[in-house]
């Protein structure tokens, strides 16, 4: 006897043996008669019954072919781009997924009228706001990068999104994301580039980002994060920005940091730090911008810091606003 | 000449060339080789069904063997012969049938052609002529049903 069909749970045939309806084949046969649809119409099956809902919704990834051409050859994907453009959010990263193989890049950007989606250059209207960040985002396993900035997201970060090994650049900035960073970052050993300014996330710093080896840029001003700058970020060695002004952040901040001999921008602006500014600054010959005002008290920073090439750059204390003068004054 | 019976004990004798297009059949063929002379037991298909899918053989008895599958061509189910359309007007109790027989024979052309016919029943319907079509009960309440709709709005009516 050939398996029966999820379908049949429907329920339609009494027979065993003489199937009244395609939901009596066999689950295979039924998704090959499937296969011959195209994708919008399996979609639309949804509609049929219960059953059939749950079916495609835990299949469509499977249902919907694999489309091996890539997009420059716009006539082969004619069917597709439409498809692709008009979806909701909650199919768009499914069918990306299967869609194009090896997807790398992907874009929302808001910026534009009409509001256009990219895909490996491929560009087109997408009628349906992106809400929130899809969960099935994390289908896209070849996911390089990643920029949703400006696409007044909601809600928080989707966990399939930390299953996204391959990602270099994670681009969420300019929404109103909540939640807070997964420790599960750490898993993204990959990642160089973390761009959550402005959205309202809260939690704290996990540690775990001391495994993002790769990491180079680390922004997430303008945010409710709390607790203290997890020394472990100076595990990260290739950092050149860390940006974590304008958050609930409170402690010293850890000398690990300017140990990290690329770091050309640290700013710790309008947080709770107190302490003073450790002396490894005075190390660190890269840094270019450096802010550290409005902090809840004055941090003591090194005399010497005259010395460094961005203090040199700004003209001393008089044109900055990276600077406040009082942070100095207060270490004498 | 190869003789087959059918699950209801039907004999057929059929020329070799047509049972061949069954891998099945030909794989049995093989095994037990020319002269044995009793005849093949199929005890999935039915006679009345067998007998269709004998006249199916018949008709594409002289077909060019199969060139090797094209995967960028697009295939589509409108790509059907006009003889097979005919063939394929039969009611959905036989139209499934012979999709599993052609399944468990093993005969890929019939079971392409089976299943395309049944897309094309799919295809340009709408999801209320899709139940009526194929006897599928509507057990969504008026929200659920409603809620569906909306997300689904992208893809229907075309």
């Amino acid at each position: 006897m050939p398996r029966r069909s999820k379908f049949s749970e429907i329920g339609v045939a009494e027979s065993h043996f003489t199937p009244t309806c395609f939901t009596d084949l066999p689950t295979e046969l039924a998704e090959y008669i499937l296969k011959w649809l195209p994708a919008f119409k399996i979609i639309s099956l949804r509609r049929l019954s219960k059953g059939f809902n749950t079916y495609v919704l835990s299949n469509i990834s499977r249902l919907v072919p694999r489309k091996h051409r890539l997009v420059t050859e716009s006539s082969e994907l004619s069917e597709w781009e439409e498809v692709f453009f008009n979806v909701p959010d909650y199919f768009a990263c499914d069918i990306a997924a299967r869609v194009f193989e090896n997807i790398i890049s992907l874009r929302w950007n808001d910026s534009l009228p009409g509001r256009k989606l990219g895909v490996k250059g491929c560009t087109g209207p997408k009628k349906y706001r992106l809400s929130a960040i899809p969960t099935s985002i994390g289908l896209i396993y070849s996911l390089r990068i990643l920029h949703l900035n400006n696409c007044s997201l909601r809600g928080q970060i989707p966990s399939s999104l930390y299953s996204l090994l391959q990602l270099k650049v994670l681009g969420l900035g300019h929404n109103e994301l909540t939640g807070d960073i997964d420790v599960r970052i750490g898993d993204l050993a990959d990642l160089e580039e973390l761009w959550l300014q402005h959205n309202d996330f809260t939690g704290t710093i996990p540690k775990e980002i001391g495994k993002c080896e790769a990491l180079k840029i680390f922004q997430i001003f303008g945010n409710r994060f709390t607790g203290c700058i997890p020394v472990e970020i100076g595990k990260c060695k290739n950092l050149v920005m860390l940006e974590v002004g304008l958050n609930e952040l409170y402690g010293n901040i850890p000398k690990e940091i300017f140990l990290c001999s690329k770091l050309r921008y640290f700013g710790a602006a309008q947080n709770q730090f107190t302490g003073s500014v450790p002396r490894e600054i005075l190390g660190c010959s890269s840094l270019g911008i450096f802010e550290i005002y409005a902090n809840k008290h004055y941090l003591f920073v090194p005399r010497e810091i005259k010395r460094l090439r961005f203090f040199k750059r700004n003209g001393g204390f008089e044109n900055t606003a990276l600077w406040k003068i009082f942070a100095l004054k207060k270490s004498k | 000449m190869v003789k087959i019976t059918s699950s209801d004990n039907q004999e057929f004798t059929i020329a070799k060339e047509i049972a061949n297009q069954s891998v099945l059949i030909k794989n049995m063929l093989e095994d037990v080789g020319e002269a044995d002379d009793q005849p093949i037991p199929l005890p999935n298909v039915s006679g009345a069904i067998l007998q269709k899918v004998i006249e199916y053989a018949t008709m594409h008895k002289d077909d060019p063997p199969a060139a090797p599958e094209e995967e960028t061509r697009p295939k589509s189910s409108e790509d059907i012969e006009e003889r097979d359309k005919e063939f394929m007007n039969v009611d959905q109790g036989t139209l499934f049938e012979v999709i599993l027989a052609a399944n468990y024979l093993d005969m890929k052309n019939l079971l392409d052609l089976g299943c395309k016919t049944v897309a094309n029943m799919i295809k340009g319907k709408s999801v209320e002529e899709i139940r009526k079509t194929f006897n599928i009960v509507n057990d969504f309440t008026p929200e659920e049903e409603e809620q569906i709709r909306k997300e689904n709005e992208w893809c229907e009516d075309r």
